[in-house]
């Protein structure tokens, strides 16, 4: 899940949560308060009912109040006296419908089925009507009289549905206001994350010098930032360090190899015919590697400024011209070796390089395919260019690769075989030369090879400056 | 014979590029001081034509260092017409000739040949062994008064023995002074061992009376008698 997903999610759950707190809180105080206002009404109308209940008793002696007359009093009465089964009063509801006698002190919501010809108390269809219940022990002059009293509470219900309702789509609203306001607060909390992002990609081996842009403030972002671009400031450092090292290196080993090699060379042409023949012997491998160890060091200083390099300088290279020439030295060694040697290039193959690598390059891949071939084998390049692109395979017959190792070729210092090349005196450094000038020219190279059959390396170049 | 020619004019640069080449040189080029000097450090040339005038690092900066790391290929400058100072400084510094710009191409081929003759200890325009002559000049090679036909490379590698007359060339230093240090050392003494073979086989040199001589595990040597 992306981090913008679960800051989203968070900021709504967290919504989510306080909004449901909220409206509990809400609902329950509301819920809760007209039935409070409702009890304190009924207790009132309690005590006026009894002491007038009384009052009555007192008038007209020991019969039960009746006030049938007063059908429109809306609370229904039962009036005893405690301890006894003496029905005091009953109001006119209260011969309309019974309801279950309620413990004193105790309250109760009870639901009876009053026809609306009766009396109208706003009943709906099903005729049944809700009342709040309650019983109050009221003491009066000495004696205690039980009242339960209940009112019908239709209005009441129906205005806590309306709450609910209300509450329940002010939730759904700001649920859908939430999403969208999270949704946009999580992209502009990663907005600075992005922009590092792409800036970040941006940055490669060959451009370590960019930086992020840090803002001014020091929130954790710009923390981040410049953090970021210390590791960059060091990683840079090392990688200079690294590239010049081994430049540097090579360049002091040249020297002494080239005075080693000058100083070979000079015994070797003069009169070597009075030597031992162990020292001879000696001499040659010594030479052998001497040369060897030339070429090396040659390689890596040319992979090493390769490295270095960003950006090459661009002429015009006619590559038909540049590959026949290459071909006619190779010719030569192929057909040493009684090695075929086919070549189709169409006239005008043109592309803007550095000559110099572009010949270097097909000049390591030749020598490979010559090198890695067999005697009576073939070698086979072919050139074709569009409006954007030109493309040279050279295929060679031979052992070739297994297809496992067919992703390391490109590494410095593969071999296929450590015998094989050491005995033709490769650097391991070849491809790996031939893989970066073809991407300094921002062209592709790849490796194809079927073992003991064929290899096959394809190279296409842009043929203008930037594409 | 390997020739490096340092300018920094882009134009003049192609063009004697194009001459020298069709004349079977090897050519090199460097358009600045610093690559020049980059160049002589990599590989021996035979000759360097250089400008005196060039951004970086100007031709007498460059003669004094590569003289100064005992690189003493003969040069050729070139300088502006009436530019004695210069043409002084450089002779002083260790250049071989001067040339005043403009310059005819003749000339400068003509110049080039005789600094090339000269540090081959030759004198003379037509370099010979035996009934084999190659002329530098006509850049044509005849045996026994025929015309031979030979490739560039095979011109160059018999040009480069015989300017070494009587002294042992090994093979890498022949890729070296023929190709350039842009070949694998192992596959140029391939290349060169072909080269002489078909080399011979073409100059009708067998048997016994060898022109070319192979010195085993080192190079090859033309000497002046037969033996």
């Amino acid at each position: 899940m992306t981090v913008k997903k679960r800051i989203t999610l968070l900021i709504i759950a967290a919504g989510l949560v306080s909004g449901l707190l909220f409206s509990a809180t809400v609902f329950y105080e509301l819920i809760e308060q007209p039935f409070d206002i409702l009890d304190a009404v009924l207790k009132e109308e309690a005590y006026r009912a009894a002491r007038m209940s009384v009052m009555k008793q007192k008038e007209s002696g020991s019969a039960p109040f009746d006030s049938t007359a007063d059908a429109i009093y809306p609370y229904w009465i039962e009036i005893y006296e405690q301890g006894t089964d003496r029905m005091l009063y009953q109001s006119g509801l209260a011969r309309l419908a019974t309801l279950s006698p309620v413990k004193a002190g105790a309250s109760a919501i009870a639901s009876v089925i009053i026809p609306r010809e009766l009396i109208d108390l706003d009943q709906d269809r099903v005729q049944e009507v809700t009342f709040r219940v309650r019983t109050f022990l009221v003491p009066l002059d000495g004696r205690v009289f039980s009242v339960q009293i209940a009112r019908p509470i239709e209005k009441l219900e129906e205005e806590i549905w309306d709450l609910v309702l209300g509450l329940f789509a002010g939730f759904i609203f700001s649920c859908i206001a939430l999403i969208a306001i999270s949704h946009f607060m999580a992209g502009k909390i990663l907005e600075p994350i992005g922009k590092m992002k792409e800036l970040t990609r941006q940055i490669s081996e060959e451009n370590l010098d960019k930086r992020i842009t840090t803002g001014q403030g020091r929130d954790e972002f710009s923390e981040l930032a410049r953090t970021i671009n210390w590791m960059l400031d060091r990683l840079q450092d090392s990688f200079v360090r690294q590239r010049n090292f081994l430049f540097d290196t090579s360049h002091e080993l040249k020297t002494p190899l080239t005075t080693m090699r000058l100083a070979i060379d000079e015994i070797c042409t003069s009169e070597t015919d009075n030597l031992p023949v162990l020292a001879k012997e000696n001499l040659f491998q010594l030479n052998n590697y001497v040369l060897r160890m030339e070429r090396l060091v040659k390689d890596l200083l040319n992979l090493s400024s390769l490295e270095t390099m960003t950006v090459i300088d661009r002429k015009p290279v006619y590559m038909t011209e540049l590959l026949s020439s290459l071909a006619t030295d190779y010719r030569v060694l192929a057909d040493a070796q009684k090695i075929q040697m086919d070549i189709h290039l169409p006239p005008q193959l043109s592309i803007q390089g550095d000559m110099e690598k572009i010949n270097r390059a097909f000049s390591n891949i030749l020598d490979n395919a010559v090198k890695y071939n067999v005697d009576g084998g073939r070698i086979e390049v072919v050139g074709a260019q569009s409006e954007d692109d030109l493309t040279i395979t050279v295929t060679n017959a031979g052992p070739g690769v297994a297809e496992a190792e067919i992703d390391k070729v490109f590494d410095q210092f593969y071999r296929v075989e450590k015998s094989r090349s050491l005995q033709h005196g490769g650097s391991g450094l070849g491809l790996s030369i031939v893989k970066r000038i073809v991407e300094l020219h921002k062209g592709k190279v790849t490796f194809e090879s079927r073992q003991g059959d064929w290899t096959r390396v394809t190279v296409s170049l842009p043929r203008h400056r930037e594409m | 014979m390997r020739i490096l020619i340092v300018d920094d004019e882009c134009t003049l640069l192609e063009q004697l590029q194009k001459s020298l080449k069709s004349q079977r040189y090897i050519v090199e080029t460097a358009m600045d001081g610093e690559e020049a000097l980059d160049k002589l450090f990599q590989a021996p040339f035979d000759l360097i034509i250089m400008d005196i005038m060039m951004p970086k690092m100007d031709g007498l900066t460059v003669l004094e260092q590569a003289r100064k790391a005992e690189i003493n290929t003969p040069v050729l400058m070139l300088t502006a017409k009436g530019d004695v100072k210069d043409r002084v400084k450089g002779l002083d510094l260790g250049a071989d000739d001067y040339l005043a710009k403009p310059f005819s191409l003749d000339e400068l081929l003509a110049r080039a040949r005789s600094l090339l003759r000269r540090s081959g200890s030759q004198s003379k325009p037509v370099l010979q062994v035996l009934d084999l002559q190659l002329d530098t000049v006509s850049r044509e090679v005849t045996k026994g008064g025929k015309p031979v036909e030979l490739t560039a490379r095979e011109f160059s590698i018999l040009e480069f023995l015989l300017y070494n007359k009587n002294r042992t060339v090994s093979r890498f230093s022949l890729a070296e002074h023929v190709w350039g240090d842009d070949f694998d050392p192992f596959t140029m003494s391939n290349f060169i061992d072909v080269h002489i073979m078909n080399l011979r086989h073409k100059i009708g040199d067998s048997g016994y009376a060898k022109i070319i001589r192979t010195i085993r595990g080192v190079g090859y040597i033309i000497k002046d008698s037969a033996e």
